[in-house]
């Protein structure tokens, strides 16, 4: 026996004449696709799809105009400060403070800088929302942050991330598989439920065949059916598709493994020739294990065994090394100077300088004294992603889920990628300030007599920008191939073992 | 009601092996949450509590300073998990947890749970009362397809129906057992263990646990209700079941999460991005020049005097003092009108409850166990205001004490910092709870009532 015989093997006829099997499929897609309830369900679930993206291509505008926004008022902030430093080169009678002095290198860097950096939003974030609204997709960066990242956060709405957002990458996980197992439990549990199963099975046809060939005419009308929900409501929530079509494509064929993954399952569980109660609570079993006790499960393993450090005595550890870098921040600067060829002969110095100055020394030992706690909350991370990853397999909408926050660009290992280029820009631009300021330790700029303004930075238009790079859309594609493989080989295995199941009628109907 | 009917309803119930599984598979689940996030509470609340002591003796033990200083460098405050988070974490895992408490700034507070997890802790984040919103409905939606459903499709439901005087007492007796099953399994054991692993009991919290429990059997008698209705009037087993489910979907799992987006897109919230832009414009920690020059001449003007010398004290301290009380109105004006917002927004949340008992059950659950956003802010509103009223110390002080003829700035010692007393925060009592959910759920048990009612009547004609 092939494998299509397998599959779908031979209809004999009355007459002992075979029947091709695409007559049964064509009289099977003909009547699904008269059935009310086919086209109810599909309605249903592409009006959940062209909500979810709205929902979600909204929360990507507002980000992406929020950055557009803040970009625009950092222009302005410079404009503005430029304007002051020509206008503070004014003679005067007294100096101003450092602090407020824009043309003071230290004072400047320290009080006055505004750099921001930017997670760019791209052409498919309408397809899941993932991390992003959480993770924030705009940082300021400030010399004196440790590593790199402000703590800070882009407040939503507590309540609605706590109860989720409906968004395409829900309605696609999590509704989709409801409608199916309604349309599967009612449209393929008929004649069981009427009796009528007893009469087709003394008929000389093949239980694969029925069944199969009935489950096929329903994925060949929802396949694109649901293609087209997807490409519907990816425009209404404001994607560009032509931009990101290899995402676009990837997201298809994921939606349709993940439909066919389905009707596997479904097919294993209806090779009992259940009623539709009976199919209905063992599919509705198989989505609340997948959905809700796998996740679970996960989660409480996650937090036993892979604990992450405490933020809270994260906190307590920063005061304490502040505490004990303030008590010795004299010997700190001084060990700095006598290592720095520029500074050993400038130790005498040390006492004049202002906190800014100072502050530059004395960030980055503060980070080396607390740079077990980066490690600790990298390390405990990574192995939650592992198990995660390794969960996303077994769990396939948690695994769906993240394939298509990875095609959206909302995925958490964009946003680490993203984090650490904050992180190199931070250093980049400590590494910049730092180097002007050592040399101004070193060989002071003269202050213009009787000058308002001390002048001794002008660079202001030199300051490096934050230069985001980001993987190619083939990056991102082939990062979902292997979920994209993994359910279409679940698929085949779930439906070998449907097809092994339904090798002879049952003895009782 | 004859307690025989309901003895021998009960007895039936327990008869279907997938029910009575589904039971207890569902009450597992709850209580491994339960104990989950007790664990989980009282582990960082020990930890809270350790470092705000040790805040609290940094404070103490500073050595002498300019009082401004001391206003920078402050202390952390944490905020203290609800008295029933772990039956409702509500909105605490998306909420900070510390707060620094620094001169110039109302800081955000910091260190959300959730702000780490990854894509598995966050399917995976489920507590009790999410659990019990969810997925109870599907218990008695189950329990009354083998108590109602099955009969009427073998006939023996017409037979009962027929042969009682009145049909509607058989329907509330089937309604009642799924309802005390429910009750039994699933709610009793979470009040057991949520008494067990609570401790330091007060009057407020013991209300609350009452009430919490109060809605929730509210919830489970509609879910009851609903479903025993639903199973008496369809046409049959089908129809029940694809009625049933359809309607466990749509109301605790789509609609819940459609309302939040409708509420968001009725009430929108402001940027952050724009908040903190204006909070910069309006009250930057670092003022300019031009600011500084302003001060001076609303703080001469106000006091009469025509230069800084005639002010006497400190004029840093009083310039620091008027920037300070600037900040606090527009912090008031520009936060306070974006956490309005948020309530805002919250209440239109909750104005759907009408739509769905999920909703309803879900912000009652909230309000009653501490952890909605109204009785966050009182945690927020709280630490800003002990954050001005040490500030506004520290600041007196510099102002009060002119530099001395060495030209050496005042510094407070050991004495001014004990006079700030520590941070004592008092959650809010229940009076303060937002509960104007309630009226919505009990209009939903008594549609689900009058279903129930309805369907055993019509049943019989």
């Amino acid at each position: 026996m092939n494998a299509t015989e397998f599959i779908l093997p031979h209809v004999e006829t009355a007459a002992g004449q075979p029947a091709p099997w695409r007559a049964l499929f064509a009289w099977e897609w003909r009547c699904i696709g008269r059935n009310p309830l086919l086209w109810a369900v599909s309605g249903l679930v592409a009006l959940a799809f062209c909500v979810g993206a709205w929902s979600g291509g909204g929360l990507q505008q507002a980000q992406q105009q929020a950055q557009q926004r803040q970009a625009e008022a950092d222009a302005a902030w410079m404009r503005e400060t430029l304007a002051r430093v020509k206008a503070y080169a004014r003679p005067a009678a007294q100096p101003a403070p450092y602090w407020q002095d824009p043309s003071d290198l230290a004072g400047f860097s320290r009080y006055q800088l505004r750099q921001h950096a930017y997670k760019p939003v791209l052409p498919l974030a309408a397809l899941a929302v993932g991390g992003s609204d959480l993770a924030p997709s705009r940082w300021p960066v400030k010399l004196e942050t440790p590593f790199g990242l402000e703590p800070g956060y882009d407040f939503e709405s507590p309540r609605g991330l706590a109860l989720g957002r409906f968004d395409l990458g829900f309605a696609i996980v999590g509704v989709l598989p409801l409608a199916l197992i309604v349309l599967v439990a009612l449209l393929a549990t008929l004649e069981r439920d009427r009796g009528m199963l007893r009469l087709i099975a003394a008929q000389a046809i093949h239980p694969r065949l029925w069944l199969g060939v009935r489950l096929l005419a329903l994925a060949a009308w929802l396949l694109p059916l649901l293609a087209l929900a997807l490409s519907l409501a990816l425009l209404l929530g404001g994607a560009d598709l032509a931009a990101a079509w290899p995402e676009f494509l990837a997201a298809q064929a994921l939606l349709a493994a993940y439909v066919l993954f389905w009707l596997a399952l479904a097919a294993v569980v209806l090779s009992a020739w259940p009623g539709a109660s009976a199919a209905l609570g063992g599919l509705l079993s198989a989505w609340l294990l997948f959905a809700l006790g796998l996740p679970l499960l996960g989660k409480l393993a996650a937090d036993a065994w892979l604990p992450l450090p405490s933020r809270v005595l994260y906190v307590d550890a920063q005061r304490r090394i502040d505490d004990a870098l303030n008590q010795q921040r004299d010997s700190v600067l001084t060990r700095a100077f006598r290592a720095d060829p520029l500074l050993a002969p400038h130790i005498d110095r040390i006492a004049g300088l202002d906190y800014a100055t100072r502050m530059s020394f004395l960030a980055p030992v503060r980070e080396q004294q607390l740079q077990d706690w980066p490690d600790r909350f990298a390390q405990a991370r990574a192995a939650r992603e592992r198990l995660g990853q390794a969960a996303g397999l077994i769990a396939v909408p948690l695994g769906l889920e993240s394939a298509l926050a990875v095609l959206a660009g909302t995925d958490a290992a964009r946003q680490a990628r993203y984090e650490a280029q904050v992180r190199a820009y931070q250093l980049q631009l400590r590494d910049w300030f730092s180097t002007r300021i050592r040399r101004e330790i070193a060989a002071p700029t003269p202050r213009p007599a009787g000058s308002y303004a001390r002048l001794n930075f002008t660079a202001h238009a030199d300051i490096p920008a934050f230069a985001p790079a980001d993987e190619p859309a083939a990056a991102r594609v082939r990062a979902v191939l292997p979920l994209l493989a993994w359910l279409l080989a679940a698929a085949a295995l779930l439906g070998a073992i449907a097809g092994w199941r339904l090798r002879r009628w049952p003895k009782e109907l | 009601m004859n307690s025989s009917l309901l003895i021998y309803e009960w007895k039936l119930l327990w008869r279907d092996r997938w029910a009575a599984l589904t039971l207890a598979g569902l009450a597992t689940l709850l209580l491994a949450t339960l104990l989950a996030n007790a664990w989980g509470l009282a582990r960082d609340q020990a930890d809270k509590a350790r470092v705000a002591a040790a805040e609290r003796a940094r404070w103490l033990g500073q050595e002498a300073k300019d009082p401004h200083s001391a206003a920078h460098y402050s202390i952390y405050a944490f905020k203290p998990a609800p008295a029933l988070a772990l039956l409702d974490l509500g909105i605490e895992p998306f909420v900070g947890q510390a707060v620094w408490l620094e001169a110039h700034v109302q800081n955000d507070l910091l260190y959300r749970p959730q702000a780490d997890a990854t894509p598995l802790e966050r399917s995976g984040l489920r507590h009790p009362a999410s659990l019990l919103i969810a997925f109870a409905p599907l218990a008695a939606f189950v329990l009354a397809l083998s108590g109602v459903a099955r009969e009427r499709e073998r006939g023996t439901l017409r037979l009962a129906l027929g042969a009682a005087r009145d049909p509607r007492r058989l329907a509330l007796g089937k309604c009642l057992a799924i309802w005390l099953a429910l009750l039994l399994v699933l709610l009793l054991p979470l009040l057991l263990a949520t008494a067990f692993c609570t401790g330091g009991w007060s009057g407020d919290t013991l209300l609350r646990l009452a009430g919490w429990a109060a809605v929730m059997a509210i919830y489970l008698a509609i879910a009851a209700a609903a479903a025993v209705a639903v199973a008496l009037r369809a046409r049959g087993l089908r129809t029940a079941l694809a009625a049933l489910f359809g309607a466990w979907a749509l109301f605790t799992l789509a609609l819940p999460r459609l309302a939040s987006s409708a509420a968001e897109a009725v009430q929108p919230l402001p940027s952050t991005q724009s908040v903190k832009q204006q909070l910069l414009d309006e009250a930057p920690a670092f003022w300019s020049a031009e600011t500084s020059r302003a001060n001076e001449a609303a703080i001469l003007a106000r006091s009469g005097a025509a230069s800084r010398e005639a002010l006497g004290g400190n004029y840093r301290g009083l310039e620091l003092d008027l920037a300070e009380r600037h900040s606090h109105a527009v912090f008031d004006r520009v936060l306070g009108a974006f956490h309005d917002r948020v309530l805002a927004q919250d209440a239109a949340y909750r104005a759907q409850a009408w739509l769905s008992p999920a909703i309803a059950a879900n912000q009652l659950s909230m309000a009653l166990s501490g952890t909605d956003f109204a009785q966050h802010r009182q945690f927020v509103d709280a630490a800003e205001q002990y954050r001005r009223a040490l500030v506004n110390r520290m600041n007196e002080q510099v102002a009060a004490h002119a530099p001395d003829a060495a030209g050496k700035a005042h510094k407070g010692d050991a004495a001014l910092w004990a006079a700030q007393p520590a941070f004592d925060y008092s959650p809010p009592r229940l009076h303060l709870a937002q509960l104007s959910a309630l009226p919505a759920l009990a209009a939903w048990l008594l549609v689900a009532l009058a279903g129930l009612l309805y369907g055993a009547r019509s049943y019989r004609t």
